[in-house]
């Protein structure tokens, strides 16, 4: 079987002048499958794929050139790296982003839109947004899920006299709770319920819209030029456009977009703050009132965020975050207090709470326990949380420090230290781990001493982060501990080592 | 507290992967709500962590690199595309060699063309190689959880039974024998 197909490469090759020994061949394919347990149709993929490369041959040449594709419908790509044919209209023109792209924009006939890249050292004549064209031989691509079609030097433009018919562009009236399309052109009424601070010039003005039904995120464009939207008053938007990015709607402004202020005050979701306890918070976007205590002081990552931990309460513990234009006191790791108008949020599938101006703090006298126990955890180590690897510690206050300053004493000269934050999952459940020096040592095989050496060659404390990543990630460990919050403390680990066939005869006799 | 966790990462083979073409509408009350589908065993997915072996690897980006991995376990193929967004697992892909052991967590990316065909692949949060210890590892894990979601299936405890019977006929013999196979394959 591996022969014959080993064989029919070699001929294959030979074809296309590229002469391959049949041995090499094998032995590739017999390593893949052997050692290496991919399908055999795989490892000959994956064979073929490393000799084209080694001789300079494209898969097109290999698998049979393309010649002629009849036109195809827009909706019937559904592939990549194949070359098409379309007759279509252009709807869009898009600024271009980059100086090697020399047009961008959208495509449509009757089935459809497709995103179309024309490349600059293609050469090709410049296309008219509304003109109808036939382009021939263009190659398709994908981003994640989303396809696109690429001009190149071989494609070939003609403009039609026929106008191609595209679907309805029209923008209607929705509510926000409609909003489940990217690439859609819409018309909202709603309010504005939050500006956030705009973190790149391109950006005029980003933050959250409302209606009766939600709240979405919008994103004002800075080349778009249109009036400036005040926090809390209620506008009619036409002609903005859906967006989509890692799952999450937004709405976008452009140039053809309009804002006309109403009269009428648009009602959002309710925000008469009820007091919850930790566990009951499962929905972003609503204000609360909390009695918990300051569990964790994290780092600072941003000047705009004053304070940043964990907060509990009997129930559980929650992330908060404090800006620093809100303006309230200080808050104390292992102090408990009444928090008043707190507003949820979601990032990650994760809640947490966020101050804003109008939320108060008020320290209590009683102590509120936050919960404690010991466990055992196997699983694979998935992610590593930043924070981790070769860290400074304020030497008064113990505490982490950022960019050599402690949130509390300010510029000290801090103390090195190790440790991980580590998430661990077995398929069922995901746990957070935390390791001491001592742990993150031994588990890491990188001393303290080691760790700082490291840094100092590198000019930077990621590289001791980076290889712990490198060396951890993506394997199987057994550990015990406490349990603090979210967090096992990690008091012994160890890798699950051995070759498993035990444990896969005695599977397979439970089920065959 | 089931919403506030993070996201279990499922252990699913690339041939049950494949086969999935059910994916749940978003919760529209909650704009960052999770992308889920829904596995022929029932799974509900939304992360995955899988072991495999690099087969081909291709740089198809313009400007920026923009990666497109296959990783192979013994029932097929996962695609892997990593770009500018994921530069730590970008680096992995660029740097690594065919073929390779590869670890990778990430979410289930899903499109649905036209004509209805729903293709999924892998957005990866973190790759790292690996060895061939902890791929039989894997494989060992993962088909113990398939065998036991089919249980599940069969037993009608399934929290996605419904979903199952309606979508996929409950063809669980098929994923018996992937998992069977895959594990007489490590043999």
């Amino acid at each position: 079987m591996i022969q014959e197909t080993s064989e029919q490469i070699r001929k294959r090759f030979l074809e296309l002048n590229a002469k391959i020994e049949p041995q090499e061949i094998e032995r590739r394919i017999r390593d893949l499958v052997e050692r290496f347990k991919v399908p055999a149709a795989e490892a000959e993929r994956s064979v073929v794929s490393y000799f084209l490369r080694e001789h300079g041959l494209k898969r097109e040449d290999y698998y049979g050139t393309p010649e002629g594709a009849a036109p195809i419908q827009i909706s019937d790509i559904d592939q990549a790296e194949q070359w098409v044919n379309i007759r279509a209209k252009i709807t869009q023109l898009w600024d271009s982003t980059s100086p090697s792209i020399d047009q961008v924009g959208l495509i449509g006939d009757e089935t459809g839109t497709i995103k179309f890249v024309k490349w600059t050292k293609s050469n090709l004549p410049a296309l008219v947004e509304g003109k109808s064209y036939s382009l021939e031989n263009m190659t398709t691509d994908e981003w994640e899920g989303r396809f696109s079609v690429k001009m190149n030097r071989t494609t070939r433009i003609s403009e039609l006299d026929e106008e191609i018919a595209t679907p309805d562009m029209e923008a209607h009236l929705v509510s926000i709770d409609d909003i489940n399309e990217s690439n859609k052109w819409i018309n909202l009424n709603a309010k504005v319920t939050q500006l956030w601070d705009s973190e790149h010039e391109s950006i005029d003005q980003i933050g959250l819209i409302g209606d009766e039904t939600g709240t979405i995120k919008f994103v004002k464009w800075a080349k778009s030029e249109l009036a400036s939207l005040v926090e809390g008053k209620s506008y009619s938007f036409e002609n903005l456009t859906t967006d989509e990015f890692e799952e999450r709607f937004s709405v976008k402004f452009n140039k053809s977009s309009s804002i006309n202020e109403l009269d009428e005050d648009i009602e959002t979701p309710d925000m008469e703050a009820q007091l919850v306890s930790i566990d009951g918070i499962n929905e972003s976007n609503k204000w609360i009132n909390l009695n918990a205590k300051v569990t964790q002081l994290w780092d600072s990552e941003h000047e705009s965020i004053d304070q940043i931990g964990l907060i509990g309460d009997e129930t559980g513990t929650i992330k908060f975050v404090k800006w620093a234009k809100s303006e309230l006191a200080s808050l104390v790791e292992g102090k408990s207090y009444s928090f008043e108008n707190l507003i949820t949020d979601e990032f990650e599938e994760r809640f947490s709470v966020k101050f804003n101006k109008s939320s108060s703090i008020n320290e209590l006298d009683e102590d509120i326990e936050v919960g404690y126990s010991t466990e055992e955890f196997t699983g694979a180590m998935v992610h590593i949380q930043d924070g981790s690897g070769l860290i400074r510690r304020c030497p008064t206050c113990n505490r982490a420090l950022m960019k050599g300053t402690c949130m509390t004493h300010g510029n000290v000269d801090g103390l090195h230290d190790l440790r991980i934050k580590a998430v661990m999952d077995n398929g069922t459940i995901v746990q957070e781990a935390l390791f001491n020096r001592e742990i993150t040592e031994n588990i890491s095989g990188i001393p303290l001493d080691e760790a700082k050496e490291m840094a100092v060659d590198a000019l930077d404390h990621n590289v001791v982060l980076d290889e712990m990543k490198r060396r951890l990630l993506g394997r199987y460990y057994t550990m015990t501990g406490s349990v603090l919050d979210r967090y096992l403390l990690v008091e012994s680990v160890q890798l699950v080592e051995g070759n498993p066939d035990h444990e896969i005869d005695s599977l397979l006799a439970e089920v065959t | 507290m089931a919403s506030f966790a993070r996201e279990v990462a499922y252990r699913i083979f690339a041939q049950e992967l494949r086969d999935t073409t059910l994916v749940l509408e978003r919760d529209l009350e909650d704009a960052y709500a999770p992308q889920y589908v829904v596995a022929p065993t029932g799974a509900k997915v939304n992360r995955v962590f899988v072991v495999g072996t690099l087969t081909d690897k291709e740089d198809i980006g313009t400007d920026a690199e923009y990666w497109r991995a296959r990783i192979s376990d013994p029932t097929g193929t996962f695609f892997v595309y990593a770009g500018q967004y994921q530069p730590d697992a970008t680096r992995v892909i660029a740097d690594a060699e065919v073929p390779s052991f590869l670890a990778v967590v990430g979410k289930v990316g899903v499109y649905t063309t036209e004509d209805g065909n729903i293709m999924t692949s892998i957005r990866p949060e973190t790759i790292t190689v690996v060895d061939a210890e902890t791929r039989d590892r894997w494989v060992l894990e993962t088909a113990r959880q398939t065998l036991d979601r089919i249980k599940e299936l069969e037993a009608e405890s399934s929290p996605s039974i419904e979903m199952v019977k309606e979508h996929y006929s409950l063809d669980t013999e098929q994923y018996r024998e992937m998992a069977i196979s895959a594990l007489e394959s490590m043999r």
